[in-house]
């Protein structure tokens, strides 16, 4: 260390003073570390800065010393214009560092390229980063708003960490708190907007408390926004528009206000737009209001209110939780059944929104940042062989008199040039990933829109070029300030340094090599998972099926019979479609969505009671045909069939998991379940027993589940039975059905809008864009850094090879084989690339924590992708130093030696 | 003249030193208030010896371990030098206590 510190100093300056200066330090600094820990820590900074300073100042002073051996006071050459000097010719400079690098276009291109990417890569990272995860969000004083959850704990019967909360809770939350300056709530849903012949829509919306308004700060841009006294569903309820729906539906006219729009049948008056950057909840396109009416406040239990609250000001996130655990307390002694071990919790809404996808983000940035870093070590050493082989150009300009300084301030330019055009490019090439990236939707980012080339982007950009201006700039300028006039004017080709030269260039291979086992044993290891996850046998094929949703508004399907007579006649003529397969339909559709968990109870077995944990799965309410389509697996019993109809016999199926939950040892087929909650529900027989589904996403193991038939289940839950998926399987390709779907629907309905429309591939791809994204970047990453590291062996190798070539020469004239020669290269190749290995494997085990959020199936030890990298690599950069090794070995020891 | 460079030729006044022993006199309240960092008294010593204040001195070199030190003297011209400073500081001392500047002292 402090050896390293030295070579601050000029070279003479060691020379004369070195060991003396070492023997020093050592005596100093045990005279510090005996004075404790702190002393010696302060010692080793004072040191350490005093030596940087006073050696690069003491280079400074010599490069201006014209040396008078004898003399007793030398004179500082030109001390009354060492200003002007420092400063003057900067033109020059800058013409000359050009001309320079169009003789060397290869050269520069190469840097200026390799730069680009590395910057532009970190660019489009920052500005992802910026914009995702630091930039606030669109609301007046974004950091106070807190979402409000709901969790329970498996104590209460069911497990779930977040959670919607029900009316009551949010009704009585917003009453009893002191904490928050108002609390507003609104459930998401979809609904078809128009009626036949006005151009049915089925769009996102929100059911909102007007306090939701009031709550995110936002303002309309006409009319109104909804309020208290707007009344319940009816003929004078309203509807607030969001900017784009004014646009689209209303092409943008001003005097929609007090126009009526059908929403879900229901006609409603057209009170306000919204401002075009208010988008809350994501995607609503319109706003009813939720009105909480004494008889919603009897639902404790039905939960599905999503709610968000402002902190009032000056009080922090702390004390609303604070006053929340005392709420709570009072709720639990109030209503002991039910809020037992669930309970609200407070948590920030950026986090509520960004949450899910800040480690992945994280490790991106931090493989972007490695990424760079390779590109200055490899640039670096490309600078510093080229400074090498200019050495004597160097010379003979210090030699006629170009002070060190004017030849450093000369590499300063180029690199500084250098770094602009890559820095350039870079950004060029950021704003074409940004661009693409706000475009694509299959990312699984939120906020993607938020993300633009601003001048924060342009600041780190610039940060960033400078960053490696320096970095690839400092190691050569330090070689030429060390720069030795006699040997380096000699038209001797050999060197006594040659060793000490590749040091630091050796160095480099491995760092770049270290961080590259990092980049791409990390890549490997998010690969290797995503196909794990891909792999994962989830109970399900999706290949082959389109899915279109509808709702059914309770306006015109008011009863059951409506419903089922609609179903019927869709599933007859979906059936008859040419290129359908089969057609069903379903409320639930594994992974790509449905409804969550409801209570059941068991025939001839008593529910359990107060403190026991309650009996609930997730329901699936699908027509016959729906396990053939959607490709489950039958374990036992039967399926589904066309003569189990509304009027037949009830059925149902359950899944393996349910089985082992409910009836461990038993055989449930026979056995009688039924949906809780209302005691018309008809109890159904089990008929069937189906294999495992992997139903929330790949990687979550399956849960307990039930099938009952659509037909022959009341509307239970409005919302949940009248938003229905069909599936249409195919042999052909899926979205060629996607107009005769359309068309058979409205055909039996005008005012029946199919949307969306989509693959089952694709929307169970959605669920897993943002791994295939994390994947595949990181993959690129490590491809290119990879590449980098190897040619970085490559560089060292060859110029290592090329200095020594007479040695070789020599040593093959004396009768060395071939194989010792061979390994001679080959272990001063490979030496800092094995360094660099297990450096690098040292640096992906301490990083294993974060991997780890990140992988699916595999440990982030995992040894054999360790070992494959590990091997990879070695072989890779071994294929890179044969090249110089198999020149080694064509050195013809006469033209060897006569160059001697 | 910097007090650095001051501060050595008055260290070497007394006979010869190494440079380890430069530091350690200023450390020592008796013998200066100025600290000399390893790099900082280095330079100083560089300076000084090509300037010809100071010189190396053989006959101090020591045994075993410590014959490896490079020992400094004061050269005639470093003598001089270190007075006509003296004179110079006592000259601005003087001033100074005509002027009140001696803290302590009216």
């Amino acid at each position: 260390m402090f050896r390293w510190l030295l070579r601050a100093f000029p070279r003479r300056f060691r020379d004369a003073y070195g060991d003396d200066m070492s023997a020093d330090f050592s005596r100093r600094l045990d005279a510090a570390r005996s004075a404790g820990r702190l002393p010696a820590i302060a010692f080793w900074l004072r040191t350490g800065a005093n030596l940087i300073t006073s050696g690069l100042a003491e280079r400074r002073r010599s490069s201006f010393i014209v040396a008078v051996p004898g003399a007793n006071a030398p004179q500082p050459a030109h001390q009354l214009k060492k200003r002007g000097r420092l400063m003057s010719g900067w033109t020059q400079d800058l013409r000359f560092a050009l001309r320079r690098l169009r003789h060397e276009r290869g050269y520069a291109a190469f840097v200026a390229l390799t730069l680009a990417l590395g910057i532009g890569a970190n660019v489009a990272v920052f500005s992802v980063v910026d914009g995702v995860l630091w930039r606030s969000l669109p609301f007046y004083q974004a950091d106070r708003l807190i979402g409000v959850w709901g969790r329970f704990l498996p104590e209460s019967g069911f497990d779930f960490p977040q959670f919607v909360l029900s009316n009551p809770e949010y009704f009585d939350y917003r009453m009893e708190n002191r904490t928050m300056a108002d609390v507003g709530a609104w459930l998401q849903s979809t609904a078809t907007l128009g009626g036949p012949g006005e151009n049915p829509e089925r769009v996102e919306a929100a059911v909102a408390t007007p306090s939701l308004f009031s709550v995110l700060g936002a303002r309309p841009l006409l009319g109104r926004v909804i309020n208290e006294t707007d009344p319940p569903p009816g003929p004078s309820s309203v509807v607030v528009l969001s900017h784009s729906l004014w646009q689209s539906r209303f092409g943008g006219r001003e005097d929609i206000l007090t126009q009526r729009l059908l929403v879900n049948g229901t006609s409603r008056v057209i009170v306000g737009v919204m401002p075009p950057d208010f988008d809350f909840p994501e995607g609503a396109r319109f706003w009813v209001p939720l009105v909480i009416t004494s008889s919603v406040l009897q639902q404790r239990q039905s939960h599905g209110t999503r709610a968000i609250a402002r902190l009032k000001d000056g009080v922090t996130i702390e004390a609303a939780r604070q006053e929340m655990t005392v709420l709570m307390n009072g709720w639990r002694e109030r209503y002991p059944k039910i809020h037992a071990g669930h309970f609200l919790y407070l948590n920030p809404l950026m986090d509520d929104i960004v949450g899910d996808v800040r480690p992945a983000l994280k490790v991106v940035a931090a493989a972007t940042a490695f990424l760079l870093l390779i590109v200055c070590a490899n640039v670096a050493s490309l600078a510093l062989a080229r400074a090498e082989r200019r050495g004597r150009e160097s010379a003979i300009r210090a030699a006629l008199g170009s002070g060190r300084w004017r030849l450093v301030r000369l590499a300063a330019v180029e690199n500084g040039l250098l770094a602009i055009v890559g820095g350039s490019i870079g950004v060029v090439l950021a704003s074409v990933a940004v661009s693409w990236l706000r475009s694509s939707e299959g990312i699984g980012v939120p906020r993607l829109q938020t993300i633009a080339i601003d001048w924060r982007v342009w600041l780190f950009a610039a940060g960033a070029s400078l960053l490696a201006a320096c970095l690839l700039g400092a190691l050569p300028a330090m070689r030429a300030t060390a720069v030795r006039l006699a040997p380096a004017l000699r038209l001797d080709t050999r060197t006594s340094t040659g060793a000490g030269r590749t040091w630091l260039r050796r160095s480099l291979v491995v760092v770049e090599v270290a961080l590259a086992i990092l980049l791409v044993t990390g890549a490997t290891l998010m690969v290797r998972s995503f196909a794990r996850l891909l792999a994962v046998d989830a109970g399900f094929r999706t290949e082959g099926v389109l899915l279109g949703s509808v709702s059914l508004p309770s306006a015109s399907y008011q009863t059951d019979a409506h419903v089922n007579a609609f179903l019927d006649s869709a599933l007859e003529r979906l059936n008859a479609l040419a290129g359908v397969r089969r057609a069903t339909l379903s409320t639930n559709l594994p992974v790509v969505g449905g409804i969550g968990v409801w209570d059941f109870q068991i025939d001839g077995r008593p529910a359990p009671g107060p403190g026991q944990p309650a009996w609930n799965a997730a329901p699936t309410f699908a027509a016959p045909g729906y396990f053939e389509t959607v490709g489950m697996t039958l374990v036992r019993g039967r399926f589904f069939t066309t003569d189990d109809r509304a009027t037949s016999e009830p059925v149902a199926l359950i899944s393996e998991a349910f089985q082992r939950k409910y009836f461990p040892g038993e055989d449930p087929i026979g056995r009688r379940i039924r949906v809780q909650g209302n005691d018309k529900n008809a109890w159904a027989q089990i008929v069937g027993l189906v294999a495992d589904v992997r139903d929330q996403n790949l990687q979550t193991e399956p849960r307990p589940l039930y099938f009952m038939l659509h037909s022959q289940t009341p509307l239970l839950i409005q919302g949940s039975m009248r938003q229905v998926t069909f599936a249409l399987r195919t042999d052909g390709d899926p979205m060629a059905l996607a107009a005769s779907l359309r068309g058979a629907i409205r055909e039996i309905d005008p005012a029946l809008p199919v949307s969306p429309i989509r693959t089952f591939d694709d929307g169970v791809a959605r669920t897993l864009a943002q791994r295939r994204f994390t994947a595949l970047i990181l993959s690129m990453f490590a491809v290119f850094g990879l590449g980098l590291g190897v040619l970085g062996v490559y560089g060292v190798l060859a110029y290592t090879v090329a200095e020594r070539t007479q040695e070789i020469g020599l040593r093959r004239a004396l009768g060395a084989p071939a194989g010792r020669v061979l390994q001679l290269v080959l272990s001063q190749g490979l030496t800092p690339v094995a360094v660099g290995i297990v450096l690098g494997i040292g640096a992906t085990l301490s990083a294993r924590s974060v991997l780890e959020t990140q992988l699916f199936g595999i440990s982030p030890t995992d040894a054999p992708t360790y070992v494959m990298v590990a091997a990879g690599v070695l072989v890779a950069a071994a294929l890179a130093c044969l090249i110089p090794a198999r020149r080694a070995l064509r050195v013809s020891p006469l033209v060897a030696l006569r160059d001697l | 003249m910097p007090p650095h460079d001051f501060q050595v030729l008055l260290a070497l006044a007394e006979g010869p030193r190494h440079a380890y022993g430069l530091a350690q006199a200023g450390e020592d309240p008796h013998e200066g208030t100025v600290r000399l960092e390893l790099g900082s008294l280095y330079r100083v010593l560089a300076r000084l010896t090509a300037s010809g204040l100071i010189a190396d001195d053989a006959r101090a070199a020591g045994e075993g371990q410590e014959a490896k030190r490079r020992y400094y003297r004061l050269t005639a011209l470093g003598r001089r030098v270190a007075e006509a400073e003296t004179v110079r500081l006592q000259a601005v001392v003087r001033l100074a206590k005509r002027r009140r500047l001696v803290p302590g002292k009216g």
